[in-house]
C-alpha cells in the first residue's frame, strides 16, 4: 500500500511536468497547427542555463525564471526566424524543426556533452509518511505547476489578450476581421509555449538527472500527452498528464522500467487509432488534414520529353559504378556501400510518399524489421541468405501493411506521429525482447555469404553492385507502379482524399497495401544491410535513422532520382569535410532547415527547375503558362435525324 | 460625414487567376451600395481586396483619401471598415457576449459596454443569448452575431457578404432591421454583396453589377430592377 502512495505521489509530480510540456505543444499547435520538434530541446537548454546559474550560486527561484525567459526568447526567436516562413505549409515547418532539433542538440552536446547534470532542488529534506517519502522538491514542483495551470486558465478564459488567443486559435480569418493581428497572436503563443517548455526543464531537471539528449525523448512524451488530450485543448493535455504521468510511474514500478518507453509508444498508437481526437473529445481528430500532404511548394514542371528521360537514365546508369570505382580507397568504398544500403531505404519510403504524399517516419523501424528477420533465422536456426529474403519479405510486408492500416486511420500531424511512434516501438522491442534479438549485445552473422551467379558479396565491389542493382529494381517498381492503375488511385488519395473516396475508391485498403510493398522493398534492403555489414544492434536502427532517411528524401528530393542522390550526399559528404559526428548533425540540421527555407523542393526538381529555364532561354519559347481548363464540355455536332 | 470607399480598376486574385479584372466603383458617405453578380463574378473577392485579405495585384484602393493596399484585416478595421465575412463565422465555442466583445477588441471597455447595452436594448434576443455558444445558435442568430459584432467596433463602412446565405425566410427582416439600425446609429456607408438580388435592392440606393471579374452595369436601384441588365448578367455568358 505504501509503495502505491508512493508511486502515485511520483506519479502526480511527474504530470504535473509532462504538463508543462504538452501545454507547450497544445498551444503552439492550437495556433499554427505546427508541432515544433525542437520544443523538447528548447526544455533541454532552458534546463542547463539553469543548471548553470545555480552552480554560480544563484537562488533556485531566479534560475528558474531564468530557465522560463530562456526558452520564452529561444520561442521568440524560432517563430520569427523560421516558422514564421513555414506557415502556409505545415508540413515545411515540421521538417524545419527536425532541423532546428538537431542543430539545438548539437549545441547543447558541444557546451555541456552528452553527460547527465542535475538541478540542485528548491528545498531540501522531506517528511515521511509510514514508508512514503514525500520530498519538499517534489511538493514545490507540484505546487508551482498548478499554480501555473490555475493562471493560466484564468488568464485565457477571462483577460483580453486570452479570449484574442482564443479567437484566433478557433477562427483565424475572423478573428483578423474583428481586429486581432493573427500573426502576433502566433509569437505570443510560441513565446507562452516555449516559456512554459523552460520551466518544465529546469522542474525536471530537480527530479531526474537530464543530458542533452533528452530532448527527443521528451518531446515524444510531450506529444503522447498533448495528443492523449486532444491537440489544441489545453484544459485535455492537463487530465492526460495526470492519467500518463501516474500510468507510467505504475508501468516502471510494477512492471518493468524498460517498458516505459514501449507503454508511451503504445499509448499514441492505441489513442491514434482508437480516438483519433484525443481521449475526451468525441468523433474525428481536428480538421486537421492539409489540402496536400506534401513538403515543399505546390506546382507543376514541364514532363521531361521521352530523349531527355533517357539521357537521364543513361547517366544515372553510368554514374553509379563511375562513384565506386573513382572512390579513392577502401574507406570511401565502404561509404558508398551504406550510402546505397540507405538509398534503398529511401526508396522503400518513396514508394509512399511518392503515390500517396504520405511521409512516414517509421523507415527505420521496416528495414529493422527486415534486417532482424534474417538475423534471427540466422541466429536460432542457422538459415542463410536465400531464406532470409524469403521469410523477410512477408514478414516486412505484414508490419508495413499494419504500419499503413493504423496511418489510414490518422491525417496531418497524427500521421507522422503515429508513424515516429511505430518505428521508437519496434527499437524498443527488438532492445527488450532479448531471448530472441540477443538485446543490446546485437546479432554477428556467421552465415556463409551468398553468390548471385558469377558474383560473390565478400568485396565491398560485390556488394556496391548487388545493392545497386537492387535499388535500381525499387526504382523501376516505382516508375512502373505510377503508370499502372493502382498507381493511379493511390495518386488520387494524394490530389484530394475525400474526393477519391467519394469516387469509391478503398482509401485504406490501398494505404495498407501501399505500405506493405514498401515492406517489402524494406526487406530486400534490410536483408542486404545485414549481410553486408554482418552485424546489427538495435542501434543500427533508431528513430534518428528515420528521421535522417526523411533528411535524404528531402534533400533529394521528388521524383525517381531524387532519393538515390539524398542519400549518397547525406553519407558521403560529412565524410569528405571530416567532420565530427557532432559537426555533422549541426550540418545537417542547418542544412534541412536552410533546404526548406531556400529550395523546399530539394535537389532534383530545383536542378530541372534550373533546366527548364535554360531550356526556355535558349529556344526562346515563351514561358508556359497554365489555363485553366474550361469546364464547358465540348458538345459533339448533332448528326442529322433523317 | 466620412466613409467614402473608392475602388479604381482592380486587378485582384489568387495565384494565377484573376478573379477581378479592373474593376471600380465607389460608395457615398452614408449610402447603402449593392454588388451584385452571379456565382463566382468577383464579389467576395471585391470585400476581400478591400480589407486585405487579398492583395490586389493592380489599382487602387483608398478609404477616406487614404490608400489601404498593403493593409492586413485587423488594421483596414483600425481604420473604421468592418467585414461581415460570409457564412456567418462566428466564434462557435466561446459565447454571444465573447463574441460581440472581441468584435470591440479595438475599443475601449466602456465604449463596449456602451454599444452592448444598444444592442441588447433594441435587439433582446441577444440578451437572451448572451451566455449561450455561438455555435448553437440558429442560422439567422448566428448572422445577428456576427453582423452585431462587426457593429461592436464601430466602423463608418459595413462590409456583408452576402447575408441571406442559407438564412430561413422569416429570419430575413429581421437582419434587414440588425443593418438598418447599426447603420442610423453608426452613420455609416454599407456595402452589401448578395445574390438574393431583390433583397439588396430593397436596401441599397445604388447597384453594381459584376460579371466575370468587371463591372458591367450600374445605376441607381430603380434602374437596375427595371433593366435587363440583370437578367443578362445571370442568364448569359
Amino acid at each position: 500500500m505504501d509503495i502505491l502512495i508512493q508511486t502515485v505521489f511520483n506519479g502526480v509530480v511527474a504530470s504535473a511536468v509532462y504538463f508543462l510540456i504538452a501545454a507547450g505543444i497544445t498551444f503552439v499547435f492550437g495556433l499554427t497547427k505546427l508541432i515544433n520538434f525542437a520544443h523538447g530541446q528548447f526544455f533541454v537548454l532552458a534546463m542547463f542555463v539553469a543548471y548553470e546559474l545555480t552552480r554560480l550560486g544563484l537562488n533556485f527561484f531566479v534560475a528558474a525564471a531564468a530557465a522560463i525567459v530562456v526558452g520564452a526568447l529561444l520561442g521568440y526567436l524560432s517563430e520569427r526566424l523560421l516558422f514564421r516562413f513555414t506557415s502556409a505549409n505545415p508540413y515545411n515547418g515540421l521538417i524545419v524543426g527536425l532541423g532546428l532539433l538537431l542543430v539545438l542538440e548539437a549545441v547543447a552536446l558541444k557546451i555541456w556533452g552528452g553527460f547527465p547534470v542535475r538541478v540542485p532542488a528548491s528545498f531540501s529534506g522531506g517528511f515521511g509518511v509510514g514508508s512514503s517519502f514525500f520530498s519538499y522538491n517534489r511538493i514545490t514542483v507540484l505546487a508551482i505547476a498548478v499554480a501555473l495551470a490555475a493562471v493560466l486558465f484564468r488568464l485565457l478564459k477571462s483577460s483580453r489578450l486570452g479570449q484574442q488567443l482564443q479567437a484566433a486559435h478557433e477562427n483565424p480569418v475572423a478573428a483578423a476581421h474583428v481586429g486581432i493581428n493573427v500573426g502576433r497572436m502566433v509569437t505570443y503563443a510560441f513565446i507562452v509555449g516555449s516559456g512554459l517548455a523552460g520551466l518544465g526543464g529546469v522542474l525536471l531537471g530537480t527530479l531526474q538527472p537530464m543530458s542533452a539528449f533528452d530532448g527527443h525523448g521528451l518531446i515524444i512524451k510531450g506529444f503522447a500527452v498533448a495528443l492523449l488530450g486532444g491537440l489544441g485543448n489545453l484544459s485535455g493535455a492537463m487530465k492526460a498528464s495526470v492519467l500518463y504521468g501516474v500510468g507510467e510511474t505504475l508501468v516502471a514500478s510494477y512492471l518493468i522500467p524498460d517498458f516505459v518507453p514501449i507503454f508511451t509508444y503504445g499509448v499514441i498508437i492505441v489513442v491514434l487509432v482508437f480516438r483519433p481526437g484525443g481521449l475526451f473529445e468525441k468523433g474525428q481528430g481536428s480538421e486537421q488534414t492539409f489540402s496536400r500532404n506534401s513538403i515543399g511548394r505546390i506546382h507543376r514542371q514541364r514532363d521531361l520529353t521521352r530523349g531527355e528521360r533517357l539521357t537521364v537514365l543513361l547517366v544515372a546508369l553510368a554514374c553509379a559504378p563511375m562513384l565506386f570505382e573513382l572512390a579513392p580507397d577502401s574507406h570511401a568504398q565502404a561509404l558508398l556501400v551504406v550510402a546505397a544500403l540507405y538509398a534503398v531505404q529511401v526508396y522503400a519510403l518513396s514508394y509512399v510518399y511518392e503515390t500517396t504524399g504520405i511521409l512516414s517516419i517509421a523507415q527505420a523501424g521496416l528495414m529493422l524489421v527486415g534486417a532482424y528477420t534474417g538475423g534471427v533465422l540466422a541466429m536460432h536456426l542457422g538459415l542463410g541468405f536465400w531464406w532470409a529474403l524469403l521469410v523477410a519479405v512477408p514478414v516486412t510486408a505484414l508490419f508495413g501493411g499494419a504500419l499503413g492500416f493504423i496511418v489510414a486511420r490518422c491525417t496531418g500531424h497524427y500521421l507522422l506521429l503515429t508513424t515516429l511512434a511505430f518505428s521508437a516501438l519496434l527499437y524498443q522491442v527488438a532492445l527488450t525482447a532479448q531471448s530472441l534479438t540477443n538485446g543490446d549485445n546485437g546479432i554477428i552473422l556467421a552465415q556463409e555469404l551468398p553468390s548471385f551467379g558469377p558474383f560473390g558479396f565478400e568485396s565491398l565491389r560485390e556488394q556496391f553492385y548487388v545493392i545497386a542493382v537492387a535499388a535500381a529494381l525499387a526504382v523501376g517498381g516505382l516508375a512502373i507502379l505510377r503508370r499502372t492503375r493502382y498507381g493511379r488511385q493511390l495518386l488520387a488519395i494524394r490530389e484530394n482524399e475525400s474526393l477519391a473516396r467519394s469516387l469509391g475508391l478503398r482509401v485504406g485498403f490501398l494505404k495498407t497495401t501501399i505500405f506493405a510493398l514498401s515492406g517489402v522493398v524494406s526487406a530486400v534492403g534490410g536483408v542486404l544491410y545485414l549481410y553486408s555489414q554482418r552485424v546489427i544492434a538495435p542501434a543500427s536502427f533508431e528513430t534518428a535513422l528515420s528521421i535522417e532517411i526523411v533528411i535524404m528524401l528531402v534533400l533529394g528530393g521528388r521524383g525517381l532520382l531524387g532519393p538515390a542522390i539524398g542519400a549518397v550526399v547525406f553519407v558521403v559528404v560529412p565524410e569528405l569535410l571530416g567532420l565530427t559526428p557532432i559537426d555533422q548533425q549541426l550540418v545537417f540540421g542547418a542544412g534541412l532547415i536552410a533546404v526548406i527555407l531556400l529550395s523546399p523542393d530539394g535537389f532534383v526538381p530545383t536542378f530541372r527547375a534550373g533546366y527548364n529555364r535554360l531550356v526556355r532561354m535558349i529556344s526562346r519559347r515563351p514561358a508556359e503558362t497554365y489555363n485553366i481548363v474550361d469546364p464547358a464540355p465540348q458538345v459533339a455536332p448533332q448528326k442529322e435525324v433523317v | 460625414m466620412t466613409g467614402s470607399l473608392e475602388i479604381d480598376s482592380v486587378w485582384s486574385g489568387y495565384g494565377e487567376a484573376m478573379a477581378l479584372k479592373g474593376a471600380s466603383l465607389s460608395v457615398e458617405p452614408g449610402s447603402v451600395v449593392a454588388l451584385l453578380g452571379a456565382n463566382g463574378a468577383g464579389k467576395s473577392t471585391m470585400l476581400r481586396t478591400i480589407t486585405g485579405q487579398v492583395r490586389p495585384r493592380k489599382g487602387k484602393v483608398r478609404f477616406d483619401g487614404e490608400d489601404l493596399v498593403g493593409l492586413r484585416p485587423d488594421q483596414t478595421l483600425d481604420r473604421g471598415i468592418a467585414h461581415v465575412l460570409e457564412g456567418r463565422q462566428v466564434f462557435a465555442t466561446m459565447t454571444v457576449r465573447q463574441n460581440l466583445e472581441l468584435g470591440a477588441t479595438k475599443r475601449g471597455r466602456a465604449e463596449c459596454a456602451e454599444s452592448i447595452e444598444m444592442l441588447f436594448e433594441r435587439f433582446p434576443i441577444l440578451q437572451e443569448k448572451e451566455g449561450q455558444r455561438a455555435g448553437q445558435l440558429s442560422g439567422g442568430q448566428q448572422q445577428m452575431v456576427a453582423i452585431s459584432r462587426a457593429f461592436m467596433s464601430r466602423p463608418r463602412l459595413l462590409l456583408l457578404d452576402e447575408p441571406s446565405l442559407g438564412l430561413a425566410p422569416v429570419m430575413l427582416p429581421i437582419v434587414v432591421e440588425l443593418v438598418n439600425w447599426a447603420r442610423s446609429v453608426l452613420g455609416a456607408s454599407v456595402l452589401i454583396v448578395e445574390q438574393y438580388t431583390s433583397l439588396a435592392l430593397r436596401v441599397a440606393s445604388y447597384g453594381y453589377l459584376l460579371k466575370n471579374g468587371s463591372i458591367v452595369f450600374e445605376g441607381r436601384s430603380d434602374e437596375l430592377s427595371a433593366g435587363d441588365a440583370l437578367k443578362n448578367a445571370y442568364l448569359s455568358h
